[in-house]
């Protein structure tokens, strides 16, 4: 079967899975946690094979149909299209063993085959959305992770998130008009959809027709940094984190974001380089953006009462860590940067779960009512600090390593300012943070023992947060292995 | 006959013209439905686009007979505009139907008495 | 609303045989000229549609029930993957051209590929979603 290779498996078997799950929906089967936690399994087993591929055989590239690249669609397997799907596939796995019990319970009976057929949906169309390497699909990509998304949040029916995932589907519809019509202007260019070739075409013609190629990288800008929430286009991102329910937060906060960031990286090295950073200061005006969302973002998180709004905007925050990697364009930003989107999606992750299973659990939803949180359900909660620890910055916790880089690439870059950005934001996550620390195990009741909830909560649950836990740790300690892999793909955009 | 000479850039200027028509309207007008009018408008506006990129003027339609030369249209972007269409009626669907909710939940589609509803609740 | 209005209903038993003819036209002359299984699938379910406006929504109900409709869809796009995945057994890319599926001489009916095929399966999907959502966003009004 030569036609096979692993990352094609992986988009096959997740579309195969959403289409099965109505009919299995219909004839009434109920065991739908378990088959999403098989069929995730062995997507992620994929993932773990197309990255051991990668690593020993170089890029590969897969031409769809048989069609040569200019005419058709391919996908390609480099380094960073391989490390986005193992993160893509891991946290999928990861949140889909959490989904048990009462945090199941969440979501109405009726409705879980759907929303395993949303969430399947999600996740192919996100792995497809970082693997293709043709313009158009990637379009077609995002609308789908778009249209899922929106259906994930508003899955059950309130108030709150009907008006969060309207406001949500109207940005993302705006941002999803913009990228096509740049996509419109480049193929009137180039002639070409493939990134690859019109890359190459947009070198030479750069030149010749500046005002239509800003034009494209412009609408290319405004509907990546709408979707991916950079500050001031972050406006969806608080309400819709804050009313979906608890797995579909984790999957947004978690997944969704850092996908639109990595089809931002490869469509502005790749294709709209020279209008990016050279041609015109787009580069030093997202600079900007990222720190003004870098300060803005925990200026808005301390003033917050509920925890998933605070949580929310700290994600805020750390999307302007991100791009500002990405647009410094020196090694160690962009290092930093892409490191910085691993770490971020674990610790925020994690940090969803811990949270919803205090929400879930005891109804706490204000930041006031963690107060003795600590007592109750201490496991979770050092989990809980731990990543919030390492969210701030504090070595040897893997936001640290993300943090430095990043800092270094602002001196690489010659702009001294962001640094000394970089650290009060550092010392405004600390203000936020470590007040709820604090109370949740010193505050509260003083004389309720500590009480242990392995048995509250089962295997199912601990399991997941121990293995984010232990993963935080491990990049923090080692950060060695990860930087060394990014350093390659770092070496293949820049030069 | 009076011969109007037409710049022939003039489908790219017009369908600029609309995707900013709709996205004003998408912008200002307050009633829920008419924001998915305007997000209509833009979605048509980088149809016409599209297919404007594809046209070849003096160019015959598309459909060839085997091993003939002629110069034809280029089909290739009106045959991504079919997705592109099938996409944005996805979307108006979607909206629509979320449109439904609110006015259960809420009972105006309006989008600042919406706002003064929700403050209200909130005190 | 007062249902069996006698024009309507007449017109409508005269016309969606043509209807229903001209949108299966479309959908399997996608090869040859413009349309294809998005724009034949959407006629086929307004014929549908037309059926339920002009009797009520049980006639449809009757002939096109929920259950049905969930089984067209997913069986429509999952003919499409395993029509895709059967490149892989001879070794080539997903969605390859295939011997099994005769290239034949441009121009006929009977050419093309695995096009037509593949947009069979789209239309039917195509249809059964518009009856579907006309059925959830309008039908309750209707009874």
């Amino acid at each position: 079967m030569l036609g096979v290779h692993p990352g094609v498996l992986v988009v096959l078997v997740l579309l195969i899975s959403a289409f099965i799950s109505p009919v299995l929906d219909q004839f009434k089967f109920k065991r739908f946690s378990i088959f999403a936690i098989g069929v995730s399994g062995i997507v992620f087993a994929l993932s773990i094979i197309t990255i051991l591929r990668v690593n020993s055989l170089g890029v590969e590239y897969y031409h769809f149909g048989g069609w040569t690249p200019d005419k058709g669609i391919e996908f390609i397997f480099g380094e960073l299209e391989a490390l986005m799907l193992l993160l893509v596939s891991g946290m999928f796995f990861v949140v889909y063993i959490y989904n048990q019990k009462k945090i199941r319970a969440e979501i109405s009976k009726h409705l879980r085959g759907w929303y395993f057929t949303l969430a399947f949906m999600l996740q192919a169309s996100l792995s497809g959305l970082i693997l293709t390497n043709d313009l158009f699909n990637m379009f077609v990509f995002i609308e789908i992770s778009a249209l899922t998304t929106v259906a994930l949040i508003s899955i059950n029916e309130n108030r709150d998130t009907v008006f969060a995932s309207i406001k949500y589907l109207f940005l993302t519809a705006v941002g999803s008009s913009s990228v096509l019509f740049s996509i419109g202007l480049i193929y009137l260019l180039t002639g070409y959809l493939n990134m690859d070739l019109a890359g190459m075409e947009l070198i030479e013609l750069a030149g010749m027709y500046p005002a239509a190629s800003s034009m494209a990288m412009l609408f290319m800008f405004f509907g990546l940094a709408m979707k991916s929430a950079l500050f001031p286009l972050h406006i969806w991102l608080p309400d819709a984190y804050y009313s979906a329910p608890t797995i579909s937060t984790a999957i947004m906060a978690g997944i969704v974001g850092k996908a639109y960031i990595v089809v931002f990286i490869k469509v502005f090295y790749k294709v709209l380089s020279i209008n990016f950073f050279e041609q015109t200061n787009l580069a030093n005006i997202t600079v900007i953006m990222a720190g003004i969302a870098i300060i803005f973002g925990s200026l808005f998180a301390i003033g917050q009462t509920k925890i998933k709004r605070m949580l929310a905007y700290s994600s805020v925050a750390q999307i302007g860590y991100i791009f500002l990697g990405i647009a410094l364009a020196t090694e160690s930003g962009l290092t930093g940067g892409i490191l910085h989107i691993i770490n971020h999606s674990i610790i925020k992750t994690l940090l969803f779960l811990t949270v919803g299973v205090i929400i879930i659990y005891t109804g706490a939803e204000n930041i006031i009512d963690f107060q003795g949180a600590g007592r109750k359900y201490p496991f979770t909660m050092i989990l809980f600090s731990l990543s919030a620890l390492a969210m701030v910055g504090i070595p040897p916790l893997n936001g640290f390593m993300s943090k430095w880089t990043i800092a270094m690439g602002t001196l690489e870059a010659e702009k001294p300012l962001y640094l000394v950005i970089i650290i009060l934001s550092s010392l405004l996550n600390g203000v936020y943070y470590l007040p709820i620390i604090i109370q949740s195990f010193f505050g509260g009741d003083e004389e309720l023992g500590y009480n242990w909830e392995f048995k509250r909560l089962g295997f199912k649950i601990i399991l997941p947060l121990i293995t984010l836990a232990a993963l935080i740790l491990l990049i923090g300690i080692f950060p060695s292995y990860p930087i060394n892999y990014i350093n390659r793909i770092v070496f293949s955009l820049i030069s | 006959m009076i011969d109007i000479v037409v710049h022939p850039n003039i489908y790219y200027f017009a369908s600029i013209v609309l995707f900013l028509i709709g996205f004003y309207i998408l912008l200002t007008h307050p009633n829920l439905i008419k924001k998915v009018i305007g997000l209509n408008v833009m979605d048509s506006a980088i149809f016409f686009f599209f297919v404007a990129v594809g046209f070849v003027s003096d160019g015959g339609s598309p459909i060839v007979e085997a091993g003939s030369e002629a110069l034809t249209v280029n089909p290739v972007p009106s045959g991504l505009m079919l997705t592109g269409i099938v996409v944005s009626v996805s979307v108006t669907a979607f909206a629509l139907a979320i449109i439904i909710k609110v006015y259960q939940h809420y009972g105006t589609i309006n989008v600042e008495e919406i706002y003064v509803v929700r403050s209200e609740r909130e005190c | 609303m007062k249902f069996r209005d006698t024009i309507v209903s007449i017109i409508t038993r005269f016309m969606l045989p043509f209807i229903t003819l001209f949108g299966l036209y479309l959908i399997v002359h996608v090869h040859l000229s413009p349309g294809g299984g998005f724009s034949g699938g959407t006629v086929v379910g307004a014929g549908f549609v037309l059926l339920s406006l002009t009797y009520g929504i049980s006639m449809q109900e009757r002939k096109f029930s929920h259950r049905t409709s969930t089984l067209i869809e997913s069986g429509g796009a999952l003919i499409y993957i395993i029509v895709g995945i059967s490149a892989f057994i001879y070794g080539q890319p997903f969605l390859s051209n295939l011997p099994i599926f005769p290239a034949g001489t441009p121009g006929r009916l009977f050419s093309g590929g695995f096009i037509a095929l593949l947009n069979i399966a789209i239309g039917v999907k195509v249809a059964s979603t518009i009856v579907a959502l006309f059925d959830s966003l309008g039908g309750e009004d209707l009874h």
